[in-house]
C-alpha cells in the first residue's frame, strides 16, 4: 500500500502535492486513503490484524471504522512528508506539541547521546524536523524508498535540516557502526522501533502478545551509555502531540537488551492504545503472523 | 526609538543573559525610548510593565544552568503578533540562536535586527552541526554585538563576521551606594561567596578546602555564603571545627547583597569554568570589594591580568588560602586595588553601555525601514 501511495502522489507530481492548498491536498490524500480501504488489499487486512490486538474488544464494525481512520491517518502522513519541505520552519513548530520536553532536553544537555525509539504512530518525521529545528539535529535510519529519486529527495530535505540519514540497505556498510559513532559523539539518534527491519530483532510482549521488535534502540543505548527514551506520537487535530517519556534504565547481561526493549514495548503499548488510528502498521509485526518465525522483509 | 528586544530565558529565574535585558531595557527607557521585552512567561506571572509574556517555559539545562525557554506553537504566534504590534525600528534580539523566542523571533521578523551573543561554547559539536542550519538566518543579523572577548570568538568561529564588543553592564552607582553594615563585619577579615552553592563549576568546595588554613593563619575571619542550594548538603564539607567561621545565608536579597560585597575585605570567585564574563566581579568591584578570583581567561579580562584584583590558578585551593591570608594582612594592597578597581568599573556603568549599543542601533536602523514579521 505505501508503494501505492507513494506512486499516486508522486504520479500527481510532487510538485503539485507540495503547492495544492493544504485543505485540498489533504482532502485529496484522505479520499485516496478512503479507495484504498474500501479496496480491501493485503496492507489493509494486515493492518486490521494489528488494530485488533490493541482493541480487542472492538466488534467488527468498529475495528472497520477503525482501520478506515487508520488508513486515513497513514495517507495523511504521506501527504505531509510531501508537503514538509516547502512548510515554513514556524508551521513545524504551530504544528508539533511536546510534552515532557524538559526530559528530552536534559539528557540531551548531558552530552552523552540520546537514542530515542518511536513507533510507527501519527508523523515520526515531523517530530524529527521539530528536534533539527530545536537545536538538536539528528541522526536516524531510513528504508530506500523506491524510485531512487523521491528517495534522495527525501534525503535532501531531511539534510537541510541538519538530519543525517542513513539507508538500511545500500549503503556503505552497515549503518550500526555510524549509530555507535554518533551516540557517542553526544548526538541525538531516532529510530522507529516497532518493527524488526532484519533478522536479529528481539521477541518481547506489544499489544499482549509476542511480537519481534528490533534490538537496536537498546543496544545502541547500552552500548555507548547513550540515554533511551521512548517516544509516543498521536496526531490530535491539525497537530501532531508528542509524549517523551522517561529513560530506560540500562540492564546489564545476556537478557537485558531484551529486557530493555520489553520496557520500550510497554510503552509503545500503552502510546497505541491510547490512539490506534494513528499506528501505521501495515506488515506483520506478530510472531503468530510471521508464520515459521521469520519476519518478512519490508514492503 | 522603538525597540524590541527579545531575551530567550524566562525572566523570574536570576541569570546574566535576563538581567543584561532587564538593565538595558531600564536604560534605554530612561533614556527616552520607547521598548518592549519578549521574554518566556506566564500571563498570570508578575512582570514588569514593559514586558510581553510569550508563553510556557519550559525548564532546560543550559551551560551548566537550568535555564526556561519557550519554543512552541503558542510562543510562535506571539513572536508574530508581537512584532506586527510594535512596529520597532529596531529589534534587538539576545542570544539568537539559542530555541526559544529568540531563534522564533530571528526567523520571523525581517528590516534592522540587531543580535548579542552571551554565551562561550567553545567548539561544541551541537553548536557546529547546527551552525549549517543556521547561518542563513544569521544573514538577518545586521548588527552583531558579543559581551566578552569568548563569546566573540565562539560566534567568529561559527558564523564569521566582525561582531563588536560590548560587555555585560550594571548601575556602579547603585552598588556603590551599598553601605557596610557591622554585621558583617569580622575582625580577622570578611571573605564573601556569592553564587549557586551546589553547581560544581562556582567553585565553592575549592573556597572550603581552602579555609582551615585561612582561619589558621587568621583565626578572627569569617566566611558568608550566599546562593541557592542545600546548605546542610554545604555545610557537611567543613570540618566540624571550622563551622564557626562560615555563615551560610541561602538567598538573599538585593540589599543584603550589596551590604556583604561592601562590607567584604575580600569577595572570592573561586569558578573552576564556564564563566564568558564574569559580571560577579565587576558588582563586587563596583561595591568596593577587593577580588580573589580563579585565573580564568574571562576573569584575567576583567581584572586587566591581575591589575584590579588577585588570581590564582583554577582549582587550586592551596594558592587561594595563600593569596586571601597574604590580602588580609595587607590593608594597603588591598586599598590600592580598591581604589583602582573603582576607577576602571566605570567602563561597565549602563550609561556607557547604553551608548555604545544606541551607536549600533543607529547605525543597522539608517535607511533600513522598520521591523516587520516575514511575510509567509
Amino acid at each position: 500500500m505505501r508503494r501505492a501511495v507513494v506512486d499516486s502522489a508522486y504520479g500527481l507530481g510532487w510538485s503539485l502535492t507540495k503547492r495544492l492548498p493544504e485543505p485540498v491536498a489533504m482532502a485529496a490524500f484522505a479520499r485516496l486513503g478512503d479507495q484504498m480501504w474500501r479496496r480491501r488489499g493485503r496492507s489493509v487486512l494486515r493492518l486490521e490484524a494489528n488494530l485488533r490486538r490493541a482493541r480487542p474488544e472492538a466488534s467488527p464494525a468498529e475495528l472497520g471504522e477503525l482501520s478506515r481512520a487508520a488508513v486515513r491517518s497513514y495517507t495523511r502522513y504521506w501527504c505531509e512528508a510531501f508537503r514538509l519541505p516547502v512548510w515554513p520552519r514556524e508551521r513545524v513548530l504551530e504544528r508539533v506539541v511536546v510534552h515532557d520536553e524538559h526530559i528530552l532536553r536534559q539528557a540531551y544537555a548531558q552530552g552523552c547521546g540520546v537514542v530515542a525509539a518511536l513507533p510507527h504512530l501519527a508523523n515520526w518525521d515531523l517530530a524529527g524536523a521539530w528536534a533539527c529545528l530545536s537545536g538538536m539535529p539528528l541522526t536516524t535510519v531510513a528504508e530506500r524508498l523506491e524510485p531512487e529519486r523521491l528517495f534522495q529527495r527525501f534525503v535532501a530535505y531531511r539534510e537541510r535540516l541538519g538530519m543525517e540519514v542513513l539507508p538500511l540497505t545500500g549503503g556503505s556498510g552497515s549503518p550500526i557502526r555510524t549509530l555507535l559513532d554518533r551516540a557517542r559523539a553526544g548526538r541525538l539518534i531516532c529510530l522507529v522501533a516497532d518493527r524488526d527491519l532484519t533478522t536479529s530483532g528481539v521477541e518481547v510482549e506489544l499489544l499482549g502478545e509476542r511480537a519481534r521488535l528490533p534490538a537496536g534502540p537498546a543496544m545502541v543505548a547500552r552500548t555507548t551509555g547513550a540515554t533511551l527514551l521512548p517516544v509516543t506520537l498521536a496526531y490530535e487535530g491539525p497537530q501532531l502531540h508528542v509524549t517523551i517519556h522517561p529513560p530506560v534504565e540500562p540492564v546489564a547481561g545476556r537478557d537485558g537488551v531484551r529486557a530493555m526493549t520489553q520496557h520500550v514495548a510497554d510503552t509503545f503499548t500503552k502510546g497505541i492504545r491510547a490512539q490506534p488510528q494513528d499506528w501505521h502498521m501495515l506488515q506483520k509485526v506478530f510472531v503468530d503472523d510471521l508464520g515459521g518465525g521469520e519476519p518478512e522483509p519490508p514492503r | 526609538m522603538r525597540i524590541g528586544l527579545v531575551c530567550p530565558y524566562s525572566l523570574d529565574v536570576p541569570g546574566g543573559v535576563q538581567n543584561h535585558v532587564r538593565d538595558l531595557a531600564e536604560a534605554l527607557i530612561g533614556g527616552g525610548h520607547t521598548v518592549s521585552v519578549l521574554a518566556p512567561a506566564d500571563d498570570d506571572d508578575a512582570l514588569p510593565g514593559y514586558v510581553v509574556p510569550a508563553g510556557r517555559a519550559v525548564p532546560v539545562p543550559y551551560n551548566g544552568s537550568v535555564a526556561r525557554l519557550a519554543f512552541g506553537p503558542l510562543s510562535a504566534t506571539r513572536v508574530r503578533r508581537w512584532l506586527a504590534d510594535g512596529r520597532f525600528d529596531v529589534l534587538h534580539i539576545h542570544e539568537p540562536v539559542v530555541p526559544s523566542v529568540s531563534l522564533l523571533a530571528l526567523w520571523a521578523a525581517s528590516g534592522p535586527i540587531v543580535g548579542t551573543f552571551h554565551t562561550s561554547m567553545g567548539r561544541s559539536r551541537a553548536m557546529l552541526s547546527a551552525a549549517a542550519i543556521l547561518r542563513p538566518s544569521m544573514e538577518k543579523l545586521a548588527g552583531r554585538i558579543a559581551v566578552s572577548e569568548h563569546a566573540r570568538s565562539t560566534l567568529v568561529q561559527h558564523f564569521g563576521g566582525e561582531p563588536v564588543i560590548i560587555p555585560n553592564g550594571l548601575y556602579v552607582d547603585r552598588f556603590g551606594d551599598a553601605r557596610r553594615s557591622p554585621r558583617w563585619e569580622s575582625e580577622g577579615g570578611t571573605l564573601v561567596f556569592l553564587g549557586r552553592m551546589d553547581e560544581p563549576r562556582k567553585g565553592l568546595t575549592t573556597l572550603l578546602e581552602a579555609l582551615p588554613a585561612i582561619v589558621q593563619a587568621r583565626p578572627g575571619a569569617h566566611l558568608y555564603v550566599a546562593g541557592r542550594g542545600d546548605i546542610d548538603d554545604v555545610r557537611r564539607e567543613v570540618p566540624r571545627e571550622h563551622r564557626e567561621h562560615v555563615t551560610f545565608l541561602g538567598l538573599v536579597d538585593e540589599r543584603t547583597r550589596g551590604e556583604l560585597l561592601a562590607s567584604a575585605d575580600l569577595y572570592v570567585a573561586p569558578n573552576t569554568g564556564g564563566e564568558s564574563f564574569g559580571i560577579i566581579l565587576v558588582e563586587a568591584m563596583a561595591a568596593g570589594a577587593p577580588v580573589l578570583a580563579s585565573d580564568l581567561a574571562a576573569f584575567r579580562r576583567v581584572l586587566d591580568d591581575g591589575r584590579l584584583g588577585t588570581l590564582f590558578p583554577v582549582g587550586d585551593a592551596r594558592a587561594l588560602a595563600r593569596e586571601a591570608v597574604d590580602l588580609l594582612a595587607d590593608d594597603v594592597r588591598r586599598g590600592m586595588v580598591r581604589k583602582a578597581a573603582s576607577v576602571a568599573v566605570r567602563r561597565y556603568d549602563w550609561s556607557v553601555l547604553v551608548r555604545d549599543i544606541v551607536r549600533v542601533y543607529e547605525t543597522v536602523h539608517d535607511g533600513a525601514g522598520v521591523v516587520a514579521p516575514e511575510e509567509r
